[in-house]
């Protein structure tokens, strides 16, 4: 099964008829219309951070300040993007800052991350399930290699199954941009993953 | 059996099914002849399905907390409505009314004792900003000032107006902020600089780019000393006044009173810098002492071939550390201080500027060309033209730090496709570095 393609990635547009509607409202400091608009995007906001975070005991703050941002910048949306497109950049960006100021507290090369939360199926078998967090605590760490912006392309395109040209419209980077960065986190990210036994042994047709 | 590595670009574009028909059965004709290849694709295979079966298990997003809501709302109204912006037209007639409101105040916060400085909070102990106190309050500011959460998100900044920690700073070339920073102490941003607010009242300034004037009064005994931090030195004041400003190549130090502890990040060596000194430190973690860089407001290293001493005007630069981390651009992480040269005629530095960073993409996208022909080392491109009295490129002549003619046409064409802003009493000589970097 193509995992990746059964993804609902709902950076593009939500159907959302009183777009523009809530936009002006909640620009014009109605808090009803805000909270609309939170409640509405929260859910792929939340995502999107936990996926470029990883294991971060501060997901939920960082879920809270990109909301925070949203409000904050909303006089300067114009409508040039889509709302949702806007909002998931904001989100991104807040994430982005977080790692920054996460790498920036710690001294020294970052080895240890903390334990990622349980995964999403309840049906896996307990050695299974441990497995299954020594390679998302892998992951993890592997990315704390990469810069930030690597990182975010990475996670979007490998693990959110977005295209480079949704990445680069997310993140307003020229397409090019998008693609180097890609092929450079790609590059060291797989190269590490590949030789760890964690990984090699992952699949049939792994090194055994 | 092929002894050659693996084409790795070709190999993913495969694998992402982007490579064209006829470019797709070359490879899978060369695949049939090279181990290396088709182990390297079957591998490239086998992590990419891995990290899609990760991505399918990866927990779900945090449920959201019951008062969540509520407690979001709450944090948003004690920041205040978002209100109308004020529109970048609007500053300029305004700024002088501006500065004055914010200097009548400056008097009463200068003469507030540091430890006394609100928030308040025990020495010694991280001090958390208290809620609805800000981090920094911006007592003046003039020309082009914004603030953001980060590089991306960014809106005009006001006097007045009380920033949260780690907030981004931004000045264009005619922008100056100054702030009082809550754990006490006053610092101006330059021209065309960029920092980042500390994250907790006693935490560390981070200049990212550009010039940073620092007046900070003796910390409380058990108190961290204040500190800039850059991405390639710390500054630790001891009760002083000092410049710091931070360019590509290095980070500098001037010290107008009491001293600084001045550190390289890079190599962890350090030394006491007094009044009436300076101290330097480079890319490679070596610290030189002297007079930094700071009295000329010239930040750059002269490049190797330097033109012979004109009368540069020169203004420090919106700059970048070249790192991967640089928050301020994506990669262009050096737009190094630009001298306008008095060939014959004088033109407007901040507009030129402005019009090459309107380019930035463009320039981006030759510079990804580059990395994806050849290698993702960084560029340096030192590009010398002259701009006509018609505003239009005559004669131009990039020259890199790498031989690529392609990348050379390249950033010649984007230049040339700019309409600059007239010159003054003729035909002007304009040198525009950059640094590009992934």
């Amino acid at each position: 099964m193509d995992i990746a393609a059964t993804t609902t990635w709902p950076g593009m547009e939500l159907a959302l008829p009183a777009n523009d509607d809530i936009v002006a409202r909640s620009q014009a400091g109605d808090a009803a219309a805000f909270r609309e608009l939170y409640r509405t995007h929260r859910p792929h906001v939340a995502r999107l951070v936990q996926r470029i975070l990883g294991p971060d005991s501060e997901v939920e703050d960082v879920i809270q300040e990109a909301f925070i941002q949203v409000h904050r910048s909303l006089p300067s949306f114009q409508g040039t993007s889509l709302l949702s497109t806007w909002i998931h950049r904001v989100a991104v960006n807040v994430a982005l800052q977080h790692i920054r100021r996460r790498r920036r507290q710690r001294s020294g090369p970052v080895v240890m991350t903390p334990d990622p939360p349980e995964p999403t199926t309840g049906d896996v078998a307990p050695e299974e399930d441990v497995l299954w967090r020594d390679r998302m605590r892998k992951l993890y760490a592997a990315l704390e290699g990469l810069s930030p912006k690597k990182r975010a392309v990475f996670v979007l395109h490998e693990i959110e199954g977005m295209s480079a040209e949704e990445i680069a419209k997310l993140m307003r980077a020229p397409l090019i941009t998008v693609r180097t960065r890609l092929f450079y986190a790609r590059k060291a990210l797989y190269a590490a993953l590949a030789a760890d036994p964690a990984f090699r042994e992952f699949l049939p047709g792994g090194d055994r | 059996m092929s002894g050659h590595a693996p084409d790795l670009r070709r190999l993913f574009a495969m694998l992402d099914g982007r490579l064209a028909p006829p470019e797709q059965l070359a490879l899978r004709t060369h695949l049939a002849t090279c181990k290396p290849c088709t182990d390297k694709l079957a591998e490239l295979e086998r992590t990419r399905a891995a990290l899609r079966e990760l991505g399918a298990r990866m927990p779900l997003p945090p449920e959201e907390e019951p008062n969540a809501e509520a407690k979001l709302m709450q944090a948003i109204e004690k920041r205040g409505a978002p209100g109308p912006r004020v529109a970048w037209w609007w500053l300029p007639a305004t700024a002088a009314a501006t500065l004055l409101l914010a200097l009548l105040v400056l008097p009463t916060l200068r003469s507030a004792p540091s430890g006394e400085a609100p928030p308040a909070g025990a020495a010694g102990a991280p001090r958390e900003a208290v809620e609805g106190h800000g981090i920094a309050t911006v007592l003046a500011l003039r020309g082009r000032v914004e603030e953001g959460p980060s590089p991306a998100e960014l809106h005009p900044g006001h006097a007045g107006e009380e920033l949260a920690p780690s907030v981004f700073l931004r000045t264009g070339p005619d922008g100056e902020v100054r702030l009082a920073l809550a754990a006490g102490g006053e610092v101006t941003l330059g021209a065309s600089s960029s920092m980042v607010l500390p994250e907790e009242i006693d935490g560390i300034v981070r200049l990212e780019a550009g010039t940073i004037d620092v007046v900070v009064t003796p910390r409380a005994e058990g108190r961290p000393p204040f500190g800039v931090e850059t991405p390639l030195a710390r500054i630790e004041a001891i009760g002083t006044r000092f410049r710091v400003v931070h360019e590509a190549a290095f980070t500098s130090v001037e010290v107008t009173e009491g001293k600084v502890r001045f550190v390289s990040l890079r190599s962890d060596e350090e030394q006491l810098v007094l009044a009436g000194s300076g101290a330097r430190a480079d890319g490679e973690g070596r610290l030189a002492a002297g007079p930094g860089a700071a009295t000329t407001q010239v930040a750059v290293a002269p490049p190797p071939e330097a033109e012979a001493p004109g009368a540069p005007e020169a203004g420090a630069g919106p700059g970048g550390d070249g790192s991967l981390d640089d928050p301020i651009d994506e990669q262009i992480a050096t737009e190094a201080p630009m001298q306008v040269r008095r060939a014959n005629g004088t033109i407007d530095q901040g507009k030129v500027r402005a019009r090459v960073s309107r380019q930035r993409g463009a320039l981006q996208a030759c510079y990804s060309d580059y990395v994806m022909r050849i290698s993702p080392q960084a560029v340096e491109a030192r590009v010398r033209f002259v701009v006509l009295e018609n505003g239009s490129v005559g004669e131009i002549e990039p020259n890199l730090s790498v031989d690529d003619a392609p990348l050379r046409q390249c950033i010649e064409r984007v230049f040339r496709a700019i309409e600059f802003p007239r010159p003054r009493g003729g035909p002007a000589r304009v040198f525009y570095p950059i640094r590009f970097s992934l």
